[in-house]
């Protein structure tokens, strides 16, 4: 049975927000929530005026480009009709003066107006006068900057073709013959076309052979008033001036204008080079032979849904192509195409709108760091708040605890043990601790002795392990100065490290506080707290636990001076009696034994009169021989296996075990029961046995100055007796019990008691166990395991 | 190396990483005859995976050939492949164990799948390695409610029992635990003794635990592959 805790009361910290407190939970939820919807309506509003803005400035633009663009259409047309219209005059002029006469009657009698009027009409380079007889006349612009004179005579069936050569002056320079020219007017398309046409006629663009430059002819027909065909008169045009016009426009940053006829072929470009200096005669290239991607697609686009405004979609690009007829204001069937893309026109929007964008995104970036500032100020003023009162709870709780004790005497008074007991218990419940215990100085200050230690979980207590200088060093020397400990890893502080390895790690204990207990500057013992809570609800620790040293020292001071120690409780008296013999492991290990025979082929009766069954065995297991072989500097007692097994007989007497036998690197113990003595007793007796050793075994460490690493192990089973009729003293122990023993010993951690689940179940009420694992052995089955602490 | 017309155990010939960040022309050649033990060296936590995914068939090598008792994991299909690697022990992920079953149960599974032992045949090995790596007996709790240390011990105690041809060793938690040297020198001794062989890689910090075995053959995973190494004494 587990000693049950001294009635104490017990302080609990109140939660800093009550639980049904659902309008406060809101009211934090809005306070916290607030600032982050703040910064998403912010967010969003800032996105729409973003978008709204650009989409705005887009429609803007866009309407201002086709402003533009219309704009430079009229322009072009205007320019068109100003470049063709003189061109048109003169040709009228000239054709009423010749009234339809022949090249020899008519055309010379114009000459000279030609010569007049050529130089004043600058787009002119060539005047064309034919008559049906294939006589022509042809005035023709020099590079000296004079007009010569062509003159082909077909009269009289004959061919006569004669240059007249002018200066800049008019003045004839020279007159010659060729008779090698073959030219004949009425073949060329000038003259068919405005035959066909009887009327007015414009040519294709084509590239002029004296001028190496494009130009189109415009040609028209004279007919007697019989509507016989007189003459035909024609003027030839340069394109230059209007190709240069074209290259001057600025149509946003990259865009052009084309002036193309109802073929889509070019009539003038936006460049000097544009038809090939080599074609001399050639029609003109359309718009998709001028190996230009975007204008092949324009060309398709116009083929196929003719004039007007669009906007093409090129890869990542848009572009913006307007087409618009020219007929009606020039009277050709031409048309402007104006190509530019849209970023040009409206590319800025684009751009301020990433500007804007990004401007955007720092204010929401600035609102949300001031709204998260803000809302993590809130919540780090709320939880130091909220910490602030745990704390108040937990240093309130703990003084009512220490003022509870203070007026309790008992803790105070040696004489009285409960008093101790009912401290521990409020010290370990107050600090959320998992053991808090009193451990008191022997008076030559070289042992710590356990006084009490309350297990919270196991709400059990124990007492009398004790602690050695020499093998805790550090942390006796802390305590001589009275500075207390607080290791939140004992085994990584040097004052506890040594406790660490030695108690605490094999407990599974990491974290430790210990105050010293000390009076007038002489230490008496340690207030030693195991796993206390930590954080915010361990606040205060160090306060309470000295306050508690204090009252300890007055019951340690009360101890040295004389007073008497308090006898042991008697728990037995509350003890329930419980029948042992039915406890399940030690059922099950015995169904596991008869399983094992019946697999053999045997019963339990067939093991002989040897079997004992019920039988406390231990088992020590040693260090290697080369370390119990040494024989330790400065002792004059043998070797270290001299002093242990001295220290394991005087165990041995002194508990009264029957048996003891030393094999290899391991001492088996057995505990034989007398005749009708129950298996209880003697397994009560080997441990406290092993206990006594244990605590032996650490003194001799000290003793010697070296680590012997002993494990200890302890199990209650059936084993085999040798010559059991005979002298116990020569008897033969094995098997069962004692593998199991050996094999828990071996694996136990160093200067710690292994014990098996038979062996909690016979002695937990009177021992401290702390559980380990389960395991699958062959001897048990499935068995747990534990330390034994030390009794309680 | 291998015994002169004995195939090795395990042979990676210009075996290259399939997710090697970096170095991707690093090649392995390797080869653990009978009774051979390696430790490796690999600096990287996810390098070190990758060669034990190589050497068990997990992965196949985008270049170079993986082989086990002479047989190229490629060639294998999925059943031989399992098969195979009944033969193959592993400490790898010690911490890593199903829930659905105890620990002794996890060891013992694989052997009583494979029926290469009798339920008692294997649970008397299994206590034998346990109680080898310093347990009292075959870890018998769940996962959770076992120790780390504990673990590391049963993925021992499940990496060596049955026989294997060949043990893989990849484990930080393993390598840390010094007090497992002596324990895991003598495992791999016996598995060298019975004609096996054991690949440990360890980490670039070191392995205490492997300070006591003694490896025919001391390398390092650099980036042109594996080299000599010194091992400190």
């Amino acid at each position: 049975m587990t000693a049950s805790p001294s009635s104490t009361t017990t302080t609990t910290i109140a939660p800093a927000v009550g639980a049904g407190d659902s309008g406060s939970r809101w009211r934090r939820l809005a306070r916290h929530g607030l600032p982050i919807a703040g910064v998403i309506v912010v967010t969003m509003l800032i996105t729409a005026i973003g978008a709204y803005i650009y989409e705005s400035n887009r429609r803007g633009a866009v309407s201002l480009s086709n402003d533009l663009i219309d704009a430079i259409d009229r322009r072009i047309a205007v320019q068109l009709h100003t470049y063709l219209s003189p061109a048109e005059q003169f040709l009228e002029l000239a054709g009423e003066m010749a009234a339809a006469r022949g090249v020899f009657s008519g055309g010379t009698a114009i000459e000279p107006f030609t010569l007049q009027a050529l130089p004043r009409t600058t787009t002119i380079t060539g005047f064309s006068y034919a008559d049906p007889d294939g006589n022509f006349m042809f005035v023709v612009r020099n590079p000296q900057g004079g007009y010569d004179t062509k003159l082909v005579d077909r009269r009289d069936s004959g061919r006569r073709v004669t240059w007249t050569r002018r200066d800049a002056a008019g003045a004839v320079t020279g007159r010659s013959e060729d008779p090698d020219d073959t030219f004949d007017p009425r073949e060329r398309p000038w003259y068919t076309g405005a035959v066909a046409a009887r009327g007015r006629y414009w040519t294709d663009t084509y590239l002029f052979f004296t001028l190496r430059k494009p130009g189109i002819t415009l040609a028209t027909p004279r007919y007697d008033p019989n509507g016989k065909l007189g003459a035909v008169l024609a003027v030839d045009l340069e394109l230059a001036s209007l190709c240069t016009f074209l290259k001057q426009l600025e149509i946003g940053v990259s865009g052009k204008a084309i002036v193309v006829d109802h073929d889509g072929r070019v009539v003038a470009y936006p460049s000097d080079d544009w038809l090939p200096a080599d074609r001399a005669g050639a029609a003109a290239p359309r718009l998709d032979e001028l190996g230009d991607p975007v204008l092949t697609r324009v060309f398709n686009r116009l083929r196929v849904e003719g004039y007007g405004r669009k906007l093409l979609d090129l890869g990542d690009r848009r572009i913006i192509v307007s087409s618009e007829p020219l007929k009606t204001l020039i009277g050709r069937d031409w048309a402007i195409v104006i190509i530019v893309p849209e970023t040009d026109f409206i590319g800025f929007v684009t751009a301020s709108g990433w500007i804007a964008l990004a401007l955007s995104a720092l204010v929401v970036l600035i609102v949300a760091a001031l709204a998260t500032t803000m809302a993590w100020r809130g919540i780090g003023a709320e939880r130091r708040a909220a910490a602030a009162t745990v704390r108040q709870g937990v240093l309130e709780s703990h003084a009512r605890a220490f003022a509870e004790l203070a007026r309790t005497p008992a803790v105070m008074d040696r004489t009285v043990a409960d008093g101790l007991r009912q401290a521990l218990e409020s010290a370990a419940t107050t600090l959320g601790a998992r053991r808090a215990g009193a451990w008191r100085l022997d008076a030559a200050g070289r042992t710590l002795r356990c006084e009490d230690s309350f297990d919270r979980d196991a709400a059990a207590h124990t007492a009398g392990l004790e602690l050695h200088r020499d093998e805790l060093p550090n942390l006796f020397a802390a305590l001589a100065q009275g500075e207390p400990i607080d290791a939140l890893q004992a085994g990584d502080d040097r004052r506890t490290a040594e406790l660490s390895a030695a108690y605490l790690a094999p407990l599974g204990v990491a974290s430790v506080y210990v105050a010293p207990i000390g009076a007038a500057g002489r230490p008496l013992g340690m207030l030693l707290v195991e796993e206390p809570r930590r954080g915010d609800r361990g606040t205060g620790l160090a306060e309470f636990c000295a306050a508690l040293a204090s009252l300890f020292a007055l019951r340690f001071a009360g101890a040295d001076a004389g007073a008497p120690a308090p006898a042991a409780p008697d728990r037995s008296a509350s003890r329930p009696a419980v029948d042992k013999a039915a406890g399940g492991a030690a059922a099950a290990r015995a169904t596991s034994l008869r399983s094992a025979l019946m697999q053999r082929g045997a019963a339990a009766e067939g093991l002989g009169p040897g079997q004992m069954d019920r039988t406390a065995v231990a088992v020590v297991k040693l260090p290697d021989w080369l370390s119990a072989a040494e024989r330790p500097a400065g002792s004059a007692n043998g070797t270290v296996m001299d002093t242990l097994v001295q220290e394991i007989r005087h165990a041995v007497e002194q508990g009264g075990i029957g048996y003891a036998a030393l094999m290899d690197d391991q001492v088996v113990l057995v505990a034989l029961s007398a005749p009708g003595t129950e298996a209880e007793a003697s397994a009560r007796r080997m441990a406290l046995t092993v206990l006594d050793l244990r605590d032996r075994l650490l003194k001799a460490e000290e003793a010697l100055a070296v680590g012997l690493g002993f494990r200890l192990a302890i199990d209650i089973g059936p084993v085999m007796v040798s010559g059991v009729d005979g002298d116990a003293a020569t008897c033969n122990i094995w098997g069962g019990a004692v593998g199991v023993a050996k094999a828990l010993a071996a694996a136990a951690g160093p200067r710690t008691i292994s014990a098996s689940e038979t062996t909690y179940e016979l002695l937990s009420d009177d021992f401290l166990f702390r559980p380990v694992g389960r395991y699958f052995l062959p001897e048990t089955g499935t068995m747990r395991t534990f330390v034994l602490v030390g009794p309680i | 190396m291998a015994a002169s017309g004995a195939p090795a155990i395990l042979s990676l010939q210009g075996v290259a990483f399939a997710d090697r960040r970096a170095a991707p022309s690093c090649r392995i050649d390797l080869e653990l005859g009978r009774g051979d033990a390696a430790v490796v060296e690999v600096d990287a936590a996810d390098t070190a995976a990758s060669l034990v995914d190589l050497c068990l068939g997990l992965v196949d090598p985008p270049a170079g050939a993986a082989r086990f008792l002479d047989h190229d994991w490629r060639g294998l299909s999925p059943g031989e492949r399992f098969a195979a690697r009944s033969r193959i022990g592993s400490v790898v992920q010690s911490q890593v164990w199903p829930t659905h079953l105890s620990i002794a149960e996890s060891i013992l599974a694989p052997r009583l799948y494979h029926r290469d032992r009798t339920p008692d045949q294997a649970a008397a090995e299994a206590t034998a390695l346990a109680r080898t790596f310093g347990l009292p007996g075959v870890p018998a709790g769940q996962r959770d409610a076992t120790a780390a240390g504990e673990l590391v011990r049963a993925a021992c105690v499940r990496a060596f029992l049955g026989a294997p041809a060949l043990v893989v060793v990849q484990d930080p938690a393993l390598d840390a635990m010094a007090a497992l040297g002596v324990a895991m020198a003598q495992a791999v001794a016996a598995v060298q003794d019975r004609g096996g062989a054991v690949l440990w890689i360890i980490g670039p910090e070191g392995a205490p635990a492997a300070r006591f075995v003694q490896p025919g053959q001391a390398l390092r995973l650099g980036d042109r592959g594996l080299a000599p190494m010194r091992r400190s004494p």
